[in-house]
């Protein structure tokens, strides 16, 4: 369909950034059934057609990434793709959680019913996770014993102990994620203008940035914990 | 094809990591079409077939972040994915610099002749960062200028210079590469060997996690440098 074909009216005003503390919601964005609608709908307003679409080329690209055999692959991505009854289920409720919302009409030239638009109420949604991050979790152990044998063997063969690389690496992270959230919940409004300026990927970036910052700002405190991990 | 239908017989052992400085080898990695074939051979060994099918998935994956729609996002893949023929050439120039090696042959059961394996001649390659980056290019400014606003507004400074800001990003992130870059250097055996113990996916994490501690460990240079350009009141 080209552009000339139909023409977007969009009457909702979207949100730069909203920051997400409540668990119910946040455990939305680890929901393997709603997590790809919300990944969808990051660049622009969509139709349910649109977001089907996107929605099961996700769920392709996703399970590429996984270390499956390929009848694994194959039947993973069977199991994880959706109908459009199904987003458009997916898409009521998100509706209902205030994480998406009903953004205009699509008027295609010559027809006399438009289709719905959606998209995300926010351009970039922050999870305030105050449960124990990953570094404090099992699957995080592997990844450090083997930084711990690597520090090792730079440190006269003295690795030091996993659990004190997660609490350091859980603090260093709550430490980076903090800031950020201190300064949207104080300078709201003006951040989340600038926020909307962006696309989603620029605004990974620029929060790439203010973490650093926040980072260096802060962080003097973990180097002595550090020096006390590594002995 | 099922896995019953053909056995791997292997017999190259990739090692764990690879520092690369040569800038040829360099050039190489960073190069959309190489890479793709390498990213392609994450996983382990493969057949050009196999390779031809994963390249034209990262083809799909690296569009997809492009955010292109409809006919031009059709039209960018078909102009990205690669023929078979092309795969090849790509492998028998990655071979020659030593990135991909034959890692063993493939035996379709009931079938005499076998399939060529290629494989990566290391899990992770780890480039020597020695020129400006992301951080320095035309792209960033937006991303640097919208952070120095930012940070004008809530920690109530005149607005950092882009180039300031730049400067700490790039440095950062080079000086943090060589860091580990000198720490595979200087004890290359042992943490090749570690890093052989896992997949793609971890390799990274603790990539992740050693650029973590690089930083806490030089601490003190970087917040220097933070402090001064930025102005920021501890």
């Amino acid at each position: 369909m080209g552009k000339q074909e139909f023409q977007d009216i969009v009457t909702f005003e979207q949100k730069g950034v909203e920051v997400i503390k409540d668990k119910k919601l946040i455990d939305v964005f680890y929901d393997e059934g709603y997590s790809p609608v919300l990944w969808a709908l990051r660049d622009q307003p969509l139709t349910v057609k649109e977001i089907l679409k996107k929605y099961n080329q996700y769920v392709v690209l996703n399970v590429a990434k996984m270390e499956l055999s390929a009848k694994d692959k194959k039947e993973k991505t069977v199991a994880t793709q959706r109908s459009e009854k199904t987003i458009y289920r997916y898409l009521k409720d998100l509706e209902n959680l205030g994480l998406v919302a009903k953004a205009g009409q699509r008027v295609v030239i010559g027809k006399t019913a438009t289709e719905n638009l959606f998209c995300r109420t926010a351009r970039i949604f922050l999870l305030e996770d105050v449960k124990v991050g990953w570094w404090e979790c099992e699957e995080s152990e592997v990844i450090l014993d083997r930084v711990s044998r690597i520090i090792g063997i730079d440190n006269k063969g003295k690795p030091p102990e996993v659990e004190c690389l997660s609490k350091l690496m859980n603090k260093v992270e709550k430490l980076e994620s903090g800031d950020v959230f201190r300064l949207l919940d104080e300078h709201y409004e003006e951040v989340s203008k600038i926020i909307l300026e962006g696309t989603f990927k620029e605004n990974n970036m620029l929060l790439k940035a203010l973490r650093t910052i926040a980072f260096l700002k802060n962080a003097d405190k973990y180097v002595d914990e550090l020096k006390d991990c590594i002995g | 094809m099922t896995d019953l239908e053909f056995r791997d017989v292997i017999n190259y052992q990739e090692e764990g990591v690879m520092v690369i400085k040569d800038p040829k080898l360099t050039k190489m990695v960073k190069d959309d079409n190489y890479y793709s074939v390498l990213w392609a051979l994450r996983g382990g060994p493969l057949t050009v077939k196999e390779i031809s099918k994963k390249y034209k998935q990262f083809v799909i994956l690296k569009v997809e972040k492009m955010g292109l729609e409809g006919e031009k996002r059709e039209k960018k893949i078909e102009e990205c994915c690669r023929s078979e023929k092309t795969i090849y050439r790509y492998l028998k120039d990655l071979l020659e610099a030593g990135l991909v090696a034959k890692a063993g042959q493939r035996v379709i059961l009931g079938k005499t002749i076998t399939e060529n394996l290629f494989s990566r001649t290391a899990r992770i390659y780890l480039v020597e960062e020695t020129k400006e980056g992301w951080w320095k290019s035309d792209e960033s400014r937006n991303v640097l200028e919208r952070a120095s606003r930012i940070l004008s507004l809530v920690k109530h400074i005149p607005p950092p210079s882009l180039d300031c800001l730049a400067e700490i990003m790039d440095e950062l992130h080079r000086a943090n590469n060589a860091v580990i870059v000198k720490w595979m250097d200087e004890h290359y055996e042992d943490v090749s060997r570690i890093f052989l113990e896992g997949s793609f996916n971890e390799n990274d994490k603790v990539l992740a996690v050693l650029k973590t501690i690089s930083l806490l460990l030089n601490f003190d240079d970087y917040a220097k440098k933070a402090e001064g350009c930025l102005k920021i009141p501890k």
